[in-house]
């Protein structure tokens, strides 16, 4: 035992720099081999335990910090918000409501397009899963975008980016982990997301329409069968108005104060299924559809979220947190250089990495950071969470790109990656709006009780 | 051997469902609790606490299932690009290491949960809870998760092909 802690004395008075290298480069060494990422983290942990802390008591304290990493009620939403998405998808909701856009949009320019972008902002305001939105917009809209002859950034590339809107517009089950692990009120950022999301889409619009006005063949134009006025009201009243309810059940009562986010979840849950009955499409088997789904994506997310505590621990106790933090603080940057230089971090991550990997290794590192810097968390945590919305479309790896390829079948990559790009422009243009103008961010946030 | 591979497809399913129905009763409970606080101002008290143990109930039971069907999230940049007999021993090293750190963290959870059991730890809330109920299921959630990733190990082992699965 004397030479163990004789090595662990070693270790401890370690560079703390040298510490963190480690740590980082054997967890993308861990990453890149193909090891499951929940139990990648597991594995550094359980290492910096025994080799940092000395074993012992300190793979008891571990065990702990997996308790005490999910057994948090705030936590609840992560299963709720993507319970949600799947009623959506199994059920014939989000098909009708679909219809009922359709009928409503005349002909514009880009009209498919358009009719893309707004569903799948409705969608998003249903959903809290980007996936289940995205499989959704392509397996509803895809085949008629190309029947109609619309150019890849208009079809594939506005359904990727308006599934992605899910991932920001509540409920969204990745600001819930972001919240978690930051620290910072679920609530506010969860509200906060509300205004970048609709920005995102307004913006998306904006390009479908100059595009189609300005090379109308990447978007012909068709027929539009006449649709009176009494249809489209009636339409909308019957398929769309409803959907309101549940945008109430879970942004409005977080918004009045009446209940926490948690709360809010299993309220949205409640409007979906009852929504989904009212309609008369919920059968046994999409029921249990939607659960399976659902426990697969939970325990997914979940098990990786078992390693979060663990992790900012260990960096902690390595000394490395508060290492980067002294020496990030000795250079004297302004606080929105910081701000810059971390969304970079983040942007180059996000092209190969996993959203909540990416949030276990930078969060505890930038949180303290931040709160030092004096950077409003709130602000800082919605530019963060559009930047990994970013990183679900952004080549090569982006989790998106892979979704429209099991969609589309027959369509080449390069091709994807070509479609996603103006939607990643536009993505990275809010992302410097809101770097500039916090208010977008925390504006509607500061009213949340 | 089959006979294994069966009882085992069961006990993870059988898991599955129960963190499934868990998950349900999350859906029904917190929405009364708050109806009950708000309009009757009589909370059931219970469901706070309650909810918190089935959020590490659900992937303790479900780890192990989720593991069968290859729904942990990985990153296969790299292994992806390989020609198959890499990617089959990066499969199976990868196999090997879960195995390996569930059993690990199986082993120390059974300890943990153990001694807790021995001093009578209770988890101070509404409930009382013995604290061993509750941790518990990180040694069987793990354990079982170790058992499932040995069977991949063996498997890709053994030929390539993944064990019979339902």
């Amino acid at each position: 035992m004397v030479g163990r802690d004789a090595g662990c004395e070693r270790l401890k008075t370690m560079e703390w720099w040298l510490v963190l290298v480690i740590i980082f480069a054997s967890l993308i060494l861990l990453l890149g081999a193909g090891l499951p990422v929940a139990f990648a983290f597991l594995l550094i942990n359980i290492a910096g335990a025994e080799i940092l802390m000395g074993g012992g008591r300190a793979f008891q304290q571990l065990v702990h910090s997996i308790y005490g990493s999910v057994t948090s009620f705030s936590l609840l939403p992560i299963p709720l918000f993507v319970f949600m998405g799947e009623i959506l998808w199994q059920s014939e909701i989000a098909a009708r409501a679909l219809r009922a856009i359709d009928r409503v949009l005349g002909r514009l320019p880009g009209r498919l397009s358009l009719l893309t972008v707004s569903s799948g902002t409705v969608f998003s305001a249903l959903s809290g899963s980007t996936i289940a939105n995205t499989a959704m917009l392509g397996s509803l809209l895809l085949p008629e975008l190309r029947r109609r002859g619309y150019a890849g950034d208009l079809s594939m590339g506005a359904i990727m980016a308006s599934g992605a809107l899910a991932m920001l517009i509540p409920p969204s089950a990745l600001a819930v982990v972001f919240a978690a692990i930051a620290k910072v009120s679920i609530g506010k950022v969860l509200v906060a997301l509300i205004v970048p999301g609709l920005i995102l889409a307004t913006l998306y619009a904006v390009y479908i329409v100059g595009r189609a006005v300005r090379q109308p063949q990447s978007a012909p134009s068709y027929e539009v069968s006449h649709v009176t006025l009494r249809e489209k009201v009636m339409g909308l009243a019957l398929y769309v108005a409803p959907l309101s309810i549940i945008v109430f059940l879970v942004i409005g009562v977080i918004f009045l104060g009446v209940a926490t986010p948690t709360e809010a979840a299993a309220f949205g849950c409640v409007g979906s299924v009852g929504l989904a009955l009212a309609y008369r499409d919920l059968t046994w088997k999409r029921f249990l559809e939607a659960i399976k789904g659902t426990l697969k994506i939970s325990v997914m997310m979940l098990t990786i979220m078992a390693a979060a505590i663990g992790f900012s621990q260990l960096l902690a106790y390595s000394g490395a947190s508060r290492g980067l933090l002294e020496h990030v603080m000795s250079f004297d940057v302004s606080p929105i250089m910081l701000l810059i230089l971390m969304q970079l971090v983040l942007l180059v991550l996000g092209c190969f990495m996993e959203q909540i990997a990416i949030m276990l290794i930078t969060l505890p590192i930038f949180m303290p950071i931040i709160k030092v810097a004096g950077i409003d968390p709130i602000w800082f945590a919605v530019i963060c969470l559009l930047n990994l919305e970013l990183a679900l479309m952004t080549p090569p790896f982006g989790l998106l790109l892979f979704v429209m390829q099991g969609a589309a079948r027959t369509v080449r990559m390069q091709e994807i990656y070509r479609a996603a790009l103006p939607f990643v422009a536009i993505d990275l243009i809010v992302i410097c709006l809101l770097l500039a103008f916090p208010v977008l961010a925390t504006g509607l946030s500061r009213f949340v009780r | 051997m089959r006979a294994l591979h069966r009882a085992l497809d069961l006990v993870e399913d059988a898991f599955a469902v129960i963190a499934g129905c868990l998950l349900i009763l999350t859906v029904i409970f917190v929405p009364i609790d708050v109806t009950s606080r708000y309009f009757f101002n009589a909370p059931l008290t219970w469901v706070f606490e309650v909810t918190e143990y089935i959020l590490l109930l659900v992937p303790c039971l479900g780890m192990a299932w989720l593991a069968r069907g290859n729904g942990h999230v990985a990153i296969d940049i790299v292994t992806s690009r390989l020609p198959a007999r890499g990617k089959l021993l990066f499969g199976l090293a990868s196999s090997v290491a879960v195995a390996a750190i569930c059993g690990f963290i199986a082993w120390w959870g059974a300890r943990v949960t153990f001694e807790s059991f021995q001093a009578k730890a209770i988890i101070e809330n509404v409930l009382q809870t013995p604290q061993w109920l509750v941790y518990l299921w990180i040694p069987v959630g793990f354990g079982l998760c170790a058992i499932e990733f040995a069977r991949k190990a063996v498997s890709a082992w053994s030929g390539g092909m993944p064990a019979a699965s339902g």
